[in-house]
């Protein structure tokens, strides 16, 4: 018994039935039998929001930590010129 | 203010330094690990996808043997139709058989693309996957970095104000 789309696409071609057509083809049929559409969706990682969030937030971090470095190394030592008057 | 700062300065001193001793390499091995799991993943995925496409070779070819096989059948006068009457090499029945061989064909042709196109897409989501945690490691060894400057910068303020006092 064929997959209901794979029949149906068969029966489109030949523009008979399929049992019918399955009968005088048997060789054929029994391969066409054997084959099944696959339902393959998926979905690309890259293009969904939580992705393209986390990456907005990773160069955020490193922007912020960046900053962050620069202002350390401004603040330390003109906090160890105040403690030192 | 300079009252104040010394009763603070412990504070953050102590504070900086409790930060500090988290040391990120267990969450580092995490993810390096992780990260292996990927690349098993792409491995796997790609054995995978290779057994699909052969299987639908495979399949193609079969068609191939099937449709010389039903000549060969109705040729020795072996076939017979629903009421019982042999089937002859005609034109129609030669048409038939193309028709179904043809449409046989270019569904297992599609389900090969298909097949293609999904796999691209799941190795490009293990790509994506594998950079964000390259990502994440990155951040936290710049994090690290920042709170090990912070730490340094401390020490050397209350190493400033120890010799002062």
């Amino acid at each position: 018994m064929a997959d209901e789309l794979v029949e149906q696409i068969l029966v489109r071609a030949t523009q008979r039935a399929y049992d019918g057509w399955a009968v005088e083809h048997p060789s054929l049929a029994a391969v066409i039998d054997r084959i099944t559409l696959t339902q393959r969706s998926i979905e690309p990682l890259r293009e969904s929001e939580q992705y393209k969030q986390a990456v907005e937030s990773y160069q955020r971090g490193r922007n912020e930590l960046e900053l962050l470095n620069k202002l350390t190394e401004i603040a330390g030592p003109i906090i160890q010129k105040i403690l030192s008057t | 203010m300079g009252t104040s700062i010394r009763k603070t300065l412990p504070l953050v001193l102590f504070l900086g330094l409790l930060v500090g001793c988290e040391t990120p390499h267990a969450t580092l091995d995490l993810i390096s690990v992780a990260r292996k799991g990927m690349a098993t993943t792409r491995q796997s995925q790609s054995a995978l996808h290779q057994e699909i496409i052969t299987h639908l070779e495979t399949r193609k070819k079969s068609l191939d043997h099937a449709f010389d096989t039903d000549v060969v059948l109705v040729a020795s006068g072996k076939l017979q139709n629903s009421d019982g009457e042999e089937i002859t090499l005609s034109p129609e029945w030669v048409i038939s058989a193309r028709k179904g061989y043809a449409a046989a064909r270019d569904i297992i042709d599609s389900e090969i693309q298909s097949a293609q196109r999904t796999h691209s897409t799941q190795m490009d989501n293990i790509v994506a996957a594998d950079e964000a945690l390259d990502m994440a490691s990155q951040l936290i060894v710049q994090q690290w970095d920042v709170s090990e400057k912070i730490k340094q910068q401390l020490l050397n303020i209350q190493r400033r104000f120890s010799d002062g006092r």
